[in-house]
């Protein structure tokens, strides 16, 4: 769990290397870089699919935001823009 | 391929990530899945497919959960499918208001194995009662 900066928290669950771990962590705070208040991410897998579908939450403002990314689409960079574009639809 | 007994959910949600999420999720499970993102699209399909369980999002496309969830439980044709709702908001006094209209109430983050659980449990309890 990556609580090193303020305001965000991440709860990374997803399997893998660190390099990958780390990728994802980057692609949150890069996210949430200019978003103000208390927010705690949470990334899963949902094993039952194979591969895996990645399930994200996010939490912060008084609301609960979800969403889910294909195998195909798990790339940081997608993750990042993902979010960004919920924080700007909530 | 389910079988054509296996339980049919009406996954409403207008979000195509987790409309896909759910309903694979059930079919992964041995369930059917038909799929809705709006509310008029929503109260239709109900109406042509008669679901056996509604999971429904409280935020929709050309409307809300709310008001999808009034429209289907004043129709007789809708109106004894029970109607799961999924909340993200943490505000109380929207949270009740939308669960007296709705046979159950989940509260976000739902992993797709929760909403499946609940969906289990609503079908049991319509079962045990039938």
């Amino acid at each position: 769990m990556d609580s090193g900066f303020e305001g965000v928290e991440i709860d990374n669950r997803v399997f893998g290397a660190a390099p990958r771990k780390h990728a994802i962590d980057k692609a949150v705070r890069d996210a949430f870089a200019h978003v103000r208040g208390e927010w705690r991410i949470v990334v899963s897998e949902v094993t039952h699919f194979s591969p895996p579908w990645w399930w994200v939450s996010v939490e912060g403002g008084g609301k609960l935001l979800e969403m889910s990314l294909r195998p195909w689409e798990q790339q940081a960079e997608v993750l990042r823009d993902r979010l960004m574009e919920a924080l700007r639809q909530r | 391929m389910p079988d054509k007994a296996a339980p049919l959910v009406l996954v409403v949600d207008d979000a195509r990530d987790m409309r896909d999420l759910y309903s694979l999720y059930l079919i992964h499970i041995g369930m059917r899945a038909q799929t809705a993102t709006t509310v008029a699209e929503a109260v239709r399909k109900a109406i042509d497919y008669r679901p056996d369980v509604i999971v429904m999002d409280v935020f929709l496309a050309g409307g809300t959960g709310d008001e999808a969830a009034a429209r289907l439980k004043v129709d007789e044709r809708t109106r004894d499918i029970p109607l799961i709702c999924l909340s993200g908001t943490i505000l109380q006094e929207h949270q009740a208001a939308f669960a007296r209209q709705c046979d159950a109430l989940l509260l976000k983050p739902c992993m797709p194995e929760d909403v499946a659980k609940e969906v289990q449990r609503v079908l049991a309890a319509l079962y045990s009662a039938s």
